[in-house]
């Protein structure tokens, strides 16, 4: 039986806690991918994202009375996931894994626009894997996912004028990093 | 946009799918290499893991995530954890050793003091000595008053929590 799409993030994970394994499925669905390309774009291995995705979400599924809605769901998930990706970086001994892709010139108008923007963000993730942590997550929240600053702050534990700080840091030097 | 530039929560708009700058910020855009790298950089952030996720199928990673739900043993109370437990009779007892420490012995040797030249000055002759520390150890210079853009983000984070405080 699939979930009503239009319930809330809250509304799922109350029916999850009355034992509707729908509503996990439904939060998964609703979720899943996102955490991924944050889980990526902090650093994570691409063979190793649906392994973290899988633990985030069942460690934030056991853990869900700990969640009583003061920042999103997304947020709080996501907070889960960096938390195992930062577990897993010291596991690794903080080595990140850059795939080497081969980039075919593909036949479209702008060949050298296809070109640039894929060596741009094989850059940008390299330069955040190098920000410090805090930085690099609320650049992701706000730039990768959309997050507002109220968001970001009930999910990472901070102030919205910190988190605006960290973001003008960050930005500053991944444009630094870009040149 | 301010003077200078497009304010860095527009860029952030503009980046998304289907937000158009207007004429005035196309005309910046045009004109400013740095606005013009920063909407890149966030263009960049916005596909950024769209590629590494497209084998994800979030139904398989769901359905393994209730397999392994529905074989786990129930969650236990943080405050059920005997590790919980213990670490709070540690604390407890290291607090109890630094009160009992702090608590002044009735018949305690008395601690060999550093500098036993000090102990036979009155006070008038100790702001004496005090007054002859030299300025410059005192010269640290305070966060709040040093220039924005040599601070860390530490720094800049305390400075901030002391502003929204007040």
């Amino acid at each position: 039986m699939s979930e009503d799409p239009s319930r809330s993030d809250m509304e799922l994970v109350a029916a999850y806690r009355q034992g509707s394994e729908s509503a996990a499925t439904e939060l998964v669905l609703r979720h899943g991918r996102a955490l991924g390309r944050y889980l990526y774009a902090a650093g994570a291995d691409p063979g190793e994202i649906e392994d973290l995705v899988q633990e985030s979400f069942f460690k934030a599924f056991r853990a869900l009375s700990g969640w009583r809605g003061e920042a999103s769901f997304r947020g709080w998930l996501f907070r889960i996931g960096a938390n195992l990706r930062k577990d897993q970086y010291r596991r690794i001994g903080g080595r990140v894994t850059v795939p080497i892709e081969d980039h075919e010139i593909a036949d479209v108008a702008d060949p050298e626009g296809e070109m640039g923007a894929n060596d741009m963000e094989k850059r940008l993730r390299e330069g955040l894997v190098s920000l410090p942590r805090l930085q690099r997550e609320v650049f992701l929240l706000r730039a990768q996912q959309g997050m507002g600053y109220e968001e970001i702050c009930a999910a990472l534990g901070t102030t919205a004028g910190a988190a605006r700080v960290h973001y003008h840091h960050a930005v500053k030097r991944l444009k630094d990093l870009m040149q | 946009m301010t003077d200078d530039h497009i304010e860095a929560d527009r860029l952030v708009e503009l980046a998304a799918n289907g937000v158009l700058p207007t004429a005035a910020e196309d005309g910046h855009l045009a004109a400013c290499a740095d606005c013009r790298l920063e909407r890149q950089l966030l263009s960049s952030a916005r596909r950024l893991g769209t590629d590494a996720v497209l084998a994800l199928d979030p139904a398989v990673v769901a359905a393994r995530v209730r397999e392994r739900l529905a074989g786990a043993p129930a969650p236990v109370a943080a405050w059920h954890r005997p590790k919980r437990w213990l670490t709070m009779l540690a604390a407890a007892a290291v607090l109890l050793f630094v009160v009992r420490l702090s608590l002044p012995e009735r018949h305690a040797v008395p601690a060999a003091t550093v500098l036993n030249e000090l102990d036979g000055l009155s006070s008038e002759e100790l702001e004496v000595v005090l007054a002859t520390i030299p300025a410059t150890a005192l010269s640290v210079p305070r966060i709040d008053e040093m220039p924005l853009s040599e601070l860390t983000a530490d720094d800049l984070e305390r400075v901030l929590r002391s502003m929204e405080d007040l």
